[in-house]
């Protein structure tokens, strides 16, 4: 073996997919060299949960030896990844980071965690989140992550361990989940690449659920050819899982390098980019670049306008609150004192009343038909991921204090749209910021493809930081 | 359209209480600073005039393939 340790450790998927193919790379040493980092840098990065080194090492040799005799099964195997403490998996505890399922060992893995063993890879262990998966308030259970960035700032909510661990160098690929840019947020607080594919995509049965008309299970890695292969591994119908859908499942890596000469983007500037609404000039300055960038790749850009857009979090905060509060009614009634300061967003959950939740899901209807005649001028919608950088650790403000405010994320939560967010530069103080690309309903492999078309043509993926 | 009438806060307390929450005396005081940003919020909601059927997602999103 030629690479160091953290040589290693920042591979892509796809590098050391071939490597460890052709028998040049051991997926013992891959999974060593990362726990070791892991060792080296998540005593102040905080990113895991709960790690299963033995079981890790274990799936790396039996990786290796079936590699060795002939049965490669494809780009993930051997590859190291981690999952959020909301995947239920098999003999691994899986706390959701609450006291309230502090001892919790499920029996069964849930989808994604099948078919990513089914696919080869090593789970390294359980990354941390936001409790129950609701803003980053301190938890009831463990710390909540730093960005290896600054580690003085948030990585963002809720899906901030899968970030961590992947811009720390302590995993290659992960999935978080997005029911309010949940996996998104994280994505461009800490400088990865994160996928909410269409809802329905990708299975959610046996995810601790948040609200079930918007959960959506995503990958999350350091490259979108990365998130292709993660995509591809666990894309499908789950007939477990009563939202899934049987739309087929394309190649997603097939068209990754096609280009996008040609392609209609869409930047609805009036909300996205107003300088006086509230974001952060410098973060909005990146994303506009980023933009200019596609278009000197050949796409033709174009102003859109959403109009209910400003107003999208009203139904979709409704929404979430209503169907996460039927989730954990009882456990309020019961057990509210071994939550931490999240039990009082979930608690708004019993102020709502029917036709609350009933005009939410109808201005739903209407921004979902919004967005839809937008996509009958243009293949994709381009927007900044967030209105600004990662907060300073610890500073998330009071805990309804997101009732209301700016948001770029949400609205393809209420729409069920795939979208995702591509690292598009630093701030003055070197923070990292993404840019979001959303596609029609099943269009991963086109958003996919502009996505990538971005990245071979920048290299804020490549720059990692110094722990 | 007429403008929705809201609940006060102490029917939202009833609701908490109607749905089998108790809280102390302190942490009740606490989740009443949720109100007002509570109440504006199902102001925007009901600001916009929306009848009809709830279809959350583009029919055609979820039509089983041909």
């Amino acid at each position: 073996m030629s690479q160091t340790r953290d040589e290693l450790c920042w591979m892509t998927i796809s590098e050391a997919a071939p490597l460890i193919k052709r028998r040049e790379l051991s997926p013992v040493e891959l999974t060593q060299a990362h726990l070791d980092r892991a060792d080296a840098v998540d005593d102040r990065v905080k990113a895991f949960v709960t790690r299963i080194d033995d079981k890790a090492m274990a799936a790396a040799r039996a990786a290796e030896s079936e590699i060795a005799s002939g049965h490669y099964r494809g780009p993930l195997h051997g590859i190291p990844v981690s999952l959020k403490d909301f995947y239920d998996t098999a003999g691994v505890r899986t706390t959701a980071m609450s006291k309230i399922f502090a001892d919790r060992v499920p029996d069964e893995d849930c989808t994604v965690a099948a078919s990513l063993k089914g696919a080869g890879t090593v789970l390294l262990g359980k990354v941390s989140m936001s409790e129950f998966g609701l803003r980053g308030h301190p938890t009831s259970l463990f710390s909540i992550p730093n960005n290896p960035w600054n580690l003085n700032r948030s990585c963002g909510q809720s899906s901030s361990g899968s970030a961590a661990s992947l811009a720390a160098g302590v995993s290659m690929g992960s999935f978080g989940s997005d029911s309010g840019g949940s996996l998104r947020n994280p994505a461009h607080s800490v400088g990865i690449v994160g996928l909410k594919p269409t809802f329905g995509r990708v299975s959610r049965y046996g995810v601790i659920p948040c609200s079930h008309s918007m959960d959506t299970t995503g990958p999350m890695a350091r490259s979108v050819a990365d998130i292709a292969a993660l995509l591809q591994a666990t894309a499908g119908h789950d007939p477990h899982d009563p939202y899934s859908s049987k739309e087929p499942v394309p190649d997603y890596s097939a068209n990754l390098n096609d280009g996008i000469k040609g392609l209609r983007i869409g930047v609805p500037r009036d909300y996205f980019f107003n300088k006086d609404g509230g974001a952060d000039p410098e973060t909005l300055d990146l994303a506009e670049q980023a933009i200019d960038v596609l278009e000197g790749l050949g796409a033709q850009v174009k102003e859109v306008t959403i109009p209910s857009v400003a107003d999208v979090r009203a139904s979709q905060g409704v929404i979430m609150i209503s169907e996460a509060f039927a989730y954990h009614r009882q456990f309020l009634r019961d057990r509210h004192d071994e939550y931490g300061p999240v039990k009082f967003r979930f608690m708004l959950g019993a102020l709502y009343t029917a036709e609350d939740y009933l005009q939410a899901q109808l201005l739903r209807s209407r921004i979902c038909r919004e967005v839809a005649e937008v996509f009958e001028q243009v293949d994709i919608i381009a927007t900044p991921s967030m209105p600004r950088p990662a907060s300073v650790q610890g500073d998330m403000g009071h805990p309804f204090s997101s009732l209301g405010g700016l948001n770029f994320l949400v609205v393809f939560n209420a729409t069920g749209h795939p979208a995702i967010s591509v690292p598009c530069g630093f701030t003055g103080e070197g923070m990292p910021v993404g840019l979001q690309l959303a596609a029609r309903p099943f269009q991963e492999a086109a958003l996919l493809t502009a996505a990538n078309a971005y990245q071979q043509s920048t290299d804020w993926h490549t720059k990692h930081p110094v722990l | 359209m007429a403008e929705h009438p809201l609940p006060s806060h102490d029917e939202l307390d009833a609701r908490l209480k109607g749905a089998g929450i108790q809280l102390s005396n302190e942490e009740l005081e606490f989740f009443r600073g949720a109100y007002p940003e509570f109440l504006d919020q199902l102001k925007l909601l009901y600001s916009y005039d929306v009848t009809g059927e709830a279809y959350p997602f583009d029919v055609a999103l979820f039509q089983e393939p041909q």
